[in-house]
């Protein structure tokens, strides 16, 4: 039997329980419709403004960083399943197994270093955090 | 397939998984693609429906338990023995209120959010090897599957955030995303080096691996598990997962004291339960994930048999630990998230892997 039937089963399952539940709710719950009660949260107070705004969603850590590693961890999953089976075979020295690797991986350390120096991995401060905070700096 | 056959497929290393079994049980084998289908249903029903009892007795019960003992208070003891009842009474209250869904939420993505987040969470269990042969499937590239799915309830909670119009939301989304992402690459590169010890990706041969003896102390053998031959790799893969599941004191994407409750802020009825769901199925597949890559899976003492036994104790012993620290460590700030994730644990699990092929070239070699 093929493997995947029963994954492609579970994910059937997957989405046959949520969408059981919701029936069973559909079934039960009252609706009660009234225009206040459908307003959003916003800590009891009236809602200011729209939520589709502007917005700075720090792209560096949140878009393009992770596509580099994650694309790295993709490319280094084969070598780690060979890794130890090609040593064991006796075919290849250590150098040439760990070599590459280890190359690899320091050309993205260093764009790692790179973005670090840049303030890529840091959360972006609000301007006016960045004023106190040079305020507190001062001498 | 007759028992025999089975038997000899077993003796070979193959795992015997639970679909075949039920179809050699109920003789659904012998209807062909059809009989198969309906095995492979059946057993992911089971699967799907024996961890959606678990989450049924931590999210209502355990966890409210839990949390009053290590605050001193005795929490639900009215309802039922030991307020077991609670967990019905709850399933049935959450499920009979009204839901009340905001003005301007983006339709589509506001519903489909909660059955992403709750459905992704249920597919990794399907290549857990979970003793006594309960195991859906085996493919070979199990631990990147693993890792593949969990990652989709990001896109679930983003769709949450953005689609609630709601400005605690669209933080709380923006915040989660933020955090899995920091924290995907230290788990995946720290399970890595697991698969430099093992030299596969097939979940069952790992756990197979580590049933091995590490060393004999006294007539009792330590067995090889992971977490004993790489205790550094073990704790940072807790800390990842942690991160990933958004537990303490990696809880900011739903920081209640900030955001109120994040990305589920809006949701209210069957919703917030389907992604209240999604998250303790998550806390269950993060500990599933470490009991079978670090932890022997379901190796224990006593029988094969047992095996399930104590792969459920491993994965609750998780489940125990995550409400420890949420009653014991305060919460870390965004800012300090985000740099603990990019500056310290990718540095950390690279050097941990970059070690751990030093050590096993060393060793084989």
């Amino acid at each position: 039997m093929n493997e995947w039937i029963a994954i492609g089963a579970l994910a059937f399952v997957g989405l046959l329980i949520p969408l059981g539940m919701m029936a069973v709710s559909y079934l039960l719950r009252p609706s009660v419709p009234e225009t206040s009660k459908r307003a959003t949260y916003e800590s009891g107070e009236v809602p200011t403004g729209g939520t589709r705004i502007r917005f700075n969603i720090q792209y560096y850590m949140v878009a393009l960083l992770f596509v580099v590693f994650d694309i790295e961890t993709v490319l280094l999953f084969p070598w780690a399943v060979i890794y130890r089976p090609a040593l064991e075979s006796g075919q290849v020295t250590l150098l040439e197994a760990l070599g590459p690797m280890l190359l690899f991986v320091a050309i993205l350390l260093v764009g790692l270093a790179w973005a670090w120096r840049n303030g890529a991995v840091q959360w972006a401060k609000s301007p006016h955090r960045v004023d106190s905070q040079a305020e507190v700096d001062r001498p | 397939m007759s028992t025999l056959e089975a038997a000899v497929l077993q003796a070979d290393g193959d795992t015997y998984l639970l679909p075949e079994r039920i179809a050699d049980l109920t003789g659904l084998g012998e209807f062909g693609m059809g009989g198969e289908l309906l095995a492979a249903f059946i057993a992911a029903f089971i699967v799907g429906n024996l961890m959606l009892a678990m989450t049924g007795v931590a999210g209502p019960w355990a966890k409210r338990k839990i949390t009053a003992a290590f605050t001193d208070r005795i929490a639900v003891n009215r309802v039922g023995p030991f307020g077991l009842l609670i967990i019905v009474a709850d399933a049935v209250r959450l499920l009979a209120k009204e839901n009340i869904i905001p003005e301007d939420v983006d339709r589509p993505a506001y519903d489909l959010a909660p059955i992403v987040v709750a459905g992704s969470a249920m597919l990794g269990f399907a290549v857990i090897p979970m003793g006594s042969g309960v195991q859906l499937a085996d493919p070979e590239v199990g631990l990147v599957y693993v890792f593949a799915v969990s990652g989709i309830a990001s896109v679930g909670l983003v769709m949450a955030g953005y689609a609630s119009s709601n400005k605690y939301s669209l933080l709380g989304g923006l915040r989660a995303v933020a955090q899995n992402i920091a924290y995907e690459i230290p788990l995946v590169v720290t399970g890595m080096s697991v698969v430099v010890f093992a030299g596969t990706l097939q979940l069952s041969e790992i756990v197979a691996i580590q049933a091995e003896p590490l060393i004999e102390l006294g007539g009792f053998a330590i067995p090889a598990w992971y977490a004993f031959v790489n205790p550094f790799a073990f704790v940072l893969f807790l800390a990842a997962n942690f991160a990933e599941i958004g537990r303490n004191p990696f809880d900011t994407p739903e920081a209640p004291t900030e955001i109120v409750a994040g990305y589920q802020t809006e949701y209210s009825s069957v919703y917030f339960v389907l992604i209240y769901l999604g998250e303790f199925l998550h806390i269950f597949l993060g500990g599933a994930i470490i009991a079978t890559i670090f932890l022997g899976g379901p190796a224990g003492p006593g029988p094969a048999e047992l095996g399930i036994v104590w792969f459920l104790v491993k994965i609750w012993a998780v489940f125990l630990l995550t409400q420890w620290l949420r009653s014991a460590l305060p919460r870390v700030r965004i800012d300090q998230l985000i740099e603990i994730g990019w500056k310290g644990m990718l540095v950390l699990s690279f050097a941990n892997l970059v070690l751990t092929a030093i050590l096993v070239g060393v060793i084989v070699a």
